[in-house]
């Protein structure tokens, strides 16, 4: 259990949020978005790697 | 126990950051929850290898087919993904989506025991 990558999320969202922020203020809004959007790629990259692990895990362990 | 606290401490731990980080970005706080809870289903999986090396060895001395024996794994393998998806999709707000998998993990149970009922006919019918 690596807890290493719930921070890396969280820090991902933090940036994501001030980068977001900064932007709209600065009248950038497409920007903005489009940050919103990356950050949630990457961290969605992360999220299906683990669950991918956790579902062959499953399917190894109860004989499928 | 150690286990069991590290889990606690890693979801805790992620259930803060979540609620910090809902009010800007909401998916984000609901994919780090959903990591939390991969996480610790994983820890609980391999926990549960030595419980399924247990098991299979009981069944192995007790010399009962393997066809009444694997479908009670599948089932419990499957209700558990079917379960965690449900949640997921429930935490994320799509209370349709989340029973739409939670028959779907009832009916895939169904058909991994149909060898199960049939084995029990079959015995059925000869005892007749």
């Amino acid at each position: 259990m690596d807890i290493d990558l719930i921070f890396k999320i969280a820090a991902v969202g933090i940036i994501v949020a001030v980068l977001n922020l900064l932007l709209t203020r600065s009248g950038r809004d497409e920007q903005a978005l489009m940050t919103t959007i990356a950050g949630l790629v990457v961290v969605l990259v992360i999220v299906v790697r683990e669950i991918s692990d956790l579902f062959q895990l499953i399917k190894s362990l109860f004989g499928f | 126990m150690d286990l069991l606290i590290k889990g606690a401490a890693v979801c805790i731990g992620a259930s803060v950051l979540a609620l910090v980080l809902k009010k800007s970005n909401p998916e984000m706080s609901m994919l780090i929850g959903l990591l939390a809870a991969v996480m610790a289903l994983a820890e609980a999986l391999l926990l549960f290898t030595s419980v399924r090396d247990f098991l299979t060895g009981i069944e192995a001395a007790s010399g009962i087919s393997s066809v009444f024996y694997a479908p009670v794994l599948k089932a419990l393998g499957l209700s558990l993904a079917a379960e965690f998806a449900a949640n997921v999709c429930r935490d994320a707000g799509q209370g349709a989506a989340a029973s739409a998998v939670e028959f779907l993990g009832v009916i895939s149970a169904l058909y991994v025991s149909l060898p199960l009922i049939s084995s029990v006919m079959d015995m059925l019918g000869r005892l007749i």
